[in-house]
């Protein structure tokens, strides 16, 4: 049960939210509790006695780090254990079965960075289960993010401030926005990715190439974007506050850039807990150039273990070595030619970089690159069909406009910043219009397969 | 007022990048190579214009002239027959008359190949399979899924009809919303009995393998045989195979799978009557010893790549029917 799901929108949230809204307050935590764990068993109920048995283990090792604060040979045991059995609880289901464990990534991160901060002592060990069962299971961020440390949310978990008018109707236009992206734009864009998939990369015309490229990275953003939004947006709704994820990325001028306003929270916690305690930028460059690499191994394997994410990951991480090094001064500069060949250079590299993120053999990215840059000398086409990206435009190009639109932080404060009535009318229509949308795929009789 | 001014260098840019582009399509250039199309795209955008224009032109025209027909958009109307024509009598417009497709050619030209070789249909005899030339599919027209429509990309049949979507079933083949030459709104339906063929070429069952049993899917396959044949009386009728799909889809899907697959194709080879309608079985060309797709020959295992689209081709050139 996913947000843009029908029955998420016109059951889940229809009850929870009431229900939530009118439970006394001491009451409240039990509600949101449940609701977390109905929401994740309906997900995968296969991983949650896991999840359930690890909030369990954190909850006392972090209090077996504060008992014994006097022993610091325990306290690093302690400590690398809680870390190690995090990753294994990321890694070891890799091995065993082809189940794709939901959320699991999101869970480890967040508790690594507790465990982290309890025992360095940047906050105390809670004494209470159910803020931490609460914090973990929290549905709204539960599946995708955005990754919040336990300090930032412990106050309004432990005394919930409810529902509260406006809030409510900030949050359900947030919400609205999110779905639009998902529903109304990534989720068409990614029917283009397939096509071009199915069509095979040997066989693609040069433009068409273009087009999936930038057709990708389009989807990607509003996917992401679309599902922070609506995990901002119902925490919103339920009175309590999610930090931003995502701040216009593609308008960045260099990947550093890119990076400090694509999935800001999980750059947030590489940056706390990995660069800055292995030495960050100021402690020379021979340190930052270690914990750049480490955190952008880190980064690479977080996404999964395969050549391709760490290939996607390299790339990144020599752009920002040499943004670092050698073109420190150019990507700093005012100088208006600089700062549009800044953009033009990130517009180039971080689709490219998508690819090799998208695409999980090394043959087909080779293929994709030689179509991309039509290398008819090392590669040569088959089957070419040089005019199948009208036929792709013709058929996305709306959803190719509207998504680039989206893509410049214009949509997100006329929808979500602006109170008049006009935009309450915008959204009200974009959410019936997302819920026609779902219905007539859900109701179609061969959603699983349209061939 | 003040800022249409300050965005007058956006719109000028607009304009002048539209001008070079048309002025780029007009010559010979190496960005032809990459952008073939672009030359066709701006024809397609004056002929459109023109067919607009002509609608309009001929709304202004009061219909109950004392004129016997109207030309409207290359299809000769009789006035006389009117009836058939919905009028809306308030502003005397021909409502179905913007319906109506424009055939390129005109509707009872079918062209006959030069070598003799061709059968008139007057008396369907049996034909035999054996291979043929691409003009073989001059009068042929191809009705079908996502798959057909990957043929009408791949196969380099310039001269065959496709009438194809993505998710077309035997179902709602008929009714659905189709485009078709820059007819954005049309239907097999209306294709069929507008338009002239001697082959037509059916491949359908991979969205509706779910639903219903082989024979009720045959039984619709034959209401549909019998209503293009109500169209297309001089047609005979090919029904393709149903295409297998690799193994790994077919091991783990309930419904698409090659045991229903085979089934159902049994089941349709038994519509054919060897007369005027013929059964091809397609995976002759495609399935591997098992009876799968081969998995290197489709991403999603469904799928042909483009790059495979040949084996299709030459099979049907191999089995023409005359």
């Amino acid at each position: 049960m996913f947000f843009s799901d029908i029955n998420f929108l016109l059951l889940f949230l229809l009850i929870f939210i009431p229900v939530y809204a009118y439970v006394p307050s001491w009451a409240k935590r039990f509600v949101l509790l449940l609701g977390g764990i109905i929401f994740y068993a309906v997900n995968d109920i296969i991983v949650l006695p896991f999840i359930l048995l690890d909030i369990l283990i954190v909850f006392f090792l972090n209090r077996g780090l504060e008992f014994a604060f006097d022993k610091p040979k325990l306290r690093s045991f302690l400590l690398r254990l809680g870390i190690v059995l995090q990753i294994a609880l990321m890694i070891v289901p890799l091995f065993f079965t082809e189940h794709y464990f939901i959320g699991i990534g999101f869970f480890a991160v967040q508790f690594i960075g507790y465990i982290l901060d309890v025992y360095k002592g940047v906050c105390p060990a809670t004494h209470n289960i159910l803020d931490l069962a609460n914090y973990a299971l929290f549905f709204p961020k539960v599946l995708q993010g955005p990754i919040v440390s336990f300090p930032e949310m412990a106050k309004s978990l432990s005394k919930p401030a409810g529902v509260n008018p406006s809030k409510l109707e900030k949050g359900i236009r947030i919400f609205i926005l999110g779905l639009s992206y998902k529903v109304l734009l990534a989720d068409r864009l990614n029917s283009l990715w397939n096509g071009v998939q199915t069509v095979g990369f040997q066989s693609l015309s040069t433009p068409l190439t273009w087009i999936s490229m930038y057709s990708y990275s389009i989807q990607l953003f509003l996917d992401f974007q679309g599902y922070s939004l609506m995990a901002i947006g119902v925490a919103y709704m339920l009175g309590f506050t999610l930090p931003v994820n995502f701040q216009s990325p593609y308008m960045s001028r260099s990947v550093g850039e890119f990076y400090r306003r694509w999935h800001m929270t999980l750059g947030q916690w590489f940056k706390n807990y990995v660069y800055i305690p292995m030495g960050g930028s100021r402690n020379g460059t021979k340190k930052m150039l270690a914990s750049l690499s480490v955190v952008w191994l880190l980064t690479g394997l977080w996404h999964g273990i395969s050549v391709h994410f760490l290939m996607w990951a390299g790339l990144l991480l020599i752009c920002i070595i040499l943004e670092k090094t050698l073109f420190k001064k150019l990507v700093r500069s005012e100088n208006i030619i600089l700062k549009f060949l800044g953009h033009a250079y990130v517009l180039a590299i971080i689709p490219m970089s998508w690819m090799l993120f998208a695409i999980p053999d090394i043959d087909r990215i080779y293929i994709f690159f030689m179509r991309l840059f039509d290398l008819q000398n090392y590669f040569q086409p088959i089957n070419v069909n040089s005019t199948d990206y009208i036929t792709y435009l013709k058929d996305y190009w709306p959803y190719l406009l509207g998504g680039t639109v989206c893509c410049f932080p214009i949509v997100e404060n006329i929808l979500v910043k602006t109170r008049v009535s006009m935009t309450r009318f915008i959204s009200f229509a974009l959410f019936w219009l997302c819920v026609y949308i779902i219905m007539k795929n859900g109701n179609n009789p061969f959603m699983y397969v349209n061939f | 007022m003040n800022k249409l001014i300050r965005k007058a260098p956006l719109f000028l840019a607009v304009y002048v990048s539209l001008a070079v582009m048309f002025l780029v399509s007009q010559y010979e250039n190496p960005l032809k190579h990459y952008f073939p199309g672009f030359a066709e795209i701006v024809q397609q955008l004056a002929e459109d214009t023109i067919y607009v224009a002509n609608l309009i032109d001929v709304n202004l025209i009061d219909p109950r002239r004392e004129q016997n027909t109207v030309h409207v958009a290359g299809v000769n109307i009789d006035i006389e027959n009117l009836e058939d024509i919905n009028i809306d009598d308030d502003h005397g417009d021909i409502l179905a008359v913007t319906e109506e497709p424009e055939p390129e050619t005109d509707p009872v030209f079918v062209p006959i190949p030069s070598d003799g070789s061709y059968t008139p249909r007057d008396s369907f005899g049996t034909l035999t399979e054996g291979p043929v030339d691409e003009s073989y599919f001059d009068d042929a027209v191809f009705i079908g899924d996502s798959r057909t429509v990957g043929l009408s990309m791949y196969s380099n049949f310039e001269n065959a009809d496709y009438l194809c979507d993505v998710g077309m079933n035997i179902y709602d083949c008929m009714d659905r919303d189709i485009s078709f030459r820059g007819n954005e709104h049309t239907s097999v339906r209306e294709m069929l009995s507008v338009r002239s063929y001697r082959k037509v070429y059916m491949m359908l069952g991979i969205n509706e393998i779910g639903t219903g049993t082989a024979d009720s899917f045959c039984e619709a396959y034959s209401n549909v045989i019998s209503e293009i044949q109500s169209y297309q009386p001089n047609a005979i009728i090919v029904i393709q195979s149903i295409m297998c799909v690799g193994k790994s889809k077919s091991d783990s899907h309930r419904t698409i799978n090659n045991p229903r697959i085979y089934e159902r194709n049994e089941k349709l080879s038994t519509l054919a009557n060897n007369t005027n309608i013929y059964y091809l079985n397609i995976n002759e060309a495609i399935a591997d010893e098992n009876g799968d797709m081969p998995a290197n020959y489709s991403f999603d295992q469904v799928h042909l790549y483009a790059q495979y689209y040949y084996l299709w081709r030459d099979y049907l050139l191999q089995h023409g029917l005359r």
